[in-house]
């Protein structure tokens, strides 16, 4: 069965290509979120094997999304997106418990090997 | 008024080369195709200036509006010619046939054009933490279609006690023969420019021990 993936990420252009990369490797994208509280929401009836989560996103970001997810399951797996120059926030979201990180822009062969990793 | 002598401003223009090679790198992978950028002109400016550096007030831009904090704080406007706006979405979304909304341009397309200023942000930002250690974040992006004074207006009544300076770089973006521009301006707020402007001292030195 394919493993099932939550995409949580306030532009709808980053979505897209995320989508495309994922379901080009036989990922099952289960559901899409603008916000973190969306995202939390969408987490907690979906339960998905992976959330991608972007950081920077308005009403609640994805470190505040990523405490409440791992608070909720302390085994859930989120991989982080940041972009250039982001490398503080990344180490505040590896704290807040996501398990790994990719940077934007993506390239396909960096999201499908950390995607193997975090599932992993 | 805070200023940059040549030799800073020397160095400001390495860090928009730097930020332009991060930001060709990264433009190059999302689109897959190849993405040449280049830094045209760096400088500091009035504000009352920059609707000129833009065309003139009554010039149609498209500009994409980011918060910054940490270290700097202030605002970040990304200015794109309104008439590229279609070279400029073909570039990010070549295989996408969109239907536009009632301003011309569909939301997937307004989406692409919030990332682009993004990561050229992004690519500025951490090319300016490389050289002078200094730390800037920015937040989410906006997206305004407008002439360069109205959108001008608007942003700076947001700052609440803005510098009178602004950092300006201008990148040529080209793709597949075709020559785009795009105006990197950093709005900083009262006392951030001092901060900026004293890092870059302290990491150059004087003029000469570079």
């Amino acid at each position: 069965m394919a493993q099932r993936v939550l995409l949580v990420d306030d532009a709808s252009f980053m979505r897209m290509m995320l989508k495309n990369i994922l379901a080009g490797a036989g990922y099952e994208i289960v559901g899409e979120a603008e916000n973190g509280a969306k995202g939390i929401e969408l987490y907690k009836t979906l339960k998905p094997d992976l959330v991608i989560m972007d950081i920077i996103m308005p009403e609640m970001g994805g470190i505040d999304a990523v405490r409440e997810i791992v608070k909720a399951n302390p085994m859930a797996k989120v991989l982080m997106c940041s972009s250039m120059g982001q490398q503080s926030l990344v180490v505040e979201a590896i704290q807040a418990g996501a398990k790994d990180f990719i940077v934007k822009p993506f390239q396909p062969s960096n999201v499908l090997e950390a995607v193997k990793k975090t599932l992993n | 008024m805070p200023s940059l002598n040549e030799f800073q401003l020397d160095a400001l223009r390495e860090v928009g080369n730097v930020g332009a090679g991060n930001a060709a790198t990264a433009l190059s992978q999302l689109t897959g195709q190849r993405i040449d950028l280049s830094v045209s002109k760096v400088c500091v400016l009035p504000t009352d200036a920059i609707a000129e550096f833009l065309g003139g007030s009554d010039s149609n831009v498209a500009s994409v509006c980011l918060p910054v904090y940490g270290d700097v704080t202030g605002l970040v406007l990304v200015f794109f010619p309104l008439d590229q706006i279609n070279e400029l979405t073909r570039m990010l979304l070549p295989n996408f046939t969109p239907v536009p909304g009632p301003d011309g341009l569909s939301d997937i397309e307004k989406s692409a054009l919030r990332e682009l200023g993004s990561i050229l942000t992004g690519a500025y930002l951490s090319a300016l933490f490389r050289f002078i250690n200094i730390q800037i974040l920015h937040g989410v992006p906006e997206l305004v279609m407008d002439m360069a004074q109205a959108i001008l207006d608007s942003v700076l009544v947001e700052l609440e006690e803005k510098e009178d300076l602004a950092i300006v770089i201008e990148t040529e973006l080209i793709a597949q023969n075709k020559k785009m521009t795009s105006k990197f301006l950093l709005l900083p707020e009262a006392g951030s420019l001092e901060r900026l402007f004293k890092a870059f001292a302290n990491t150059l030195g004087l003029p000469g021990n570079g």
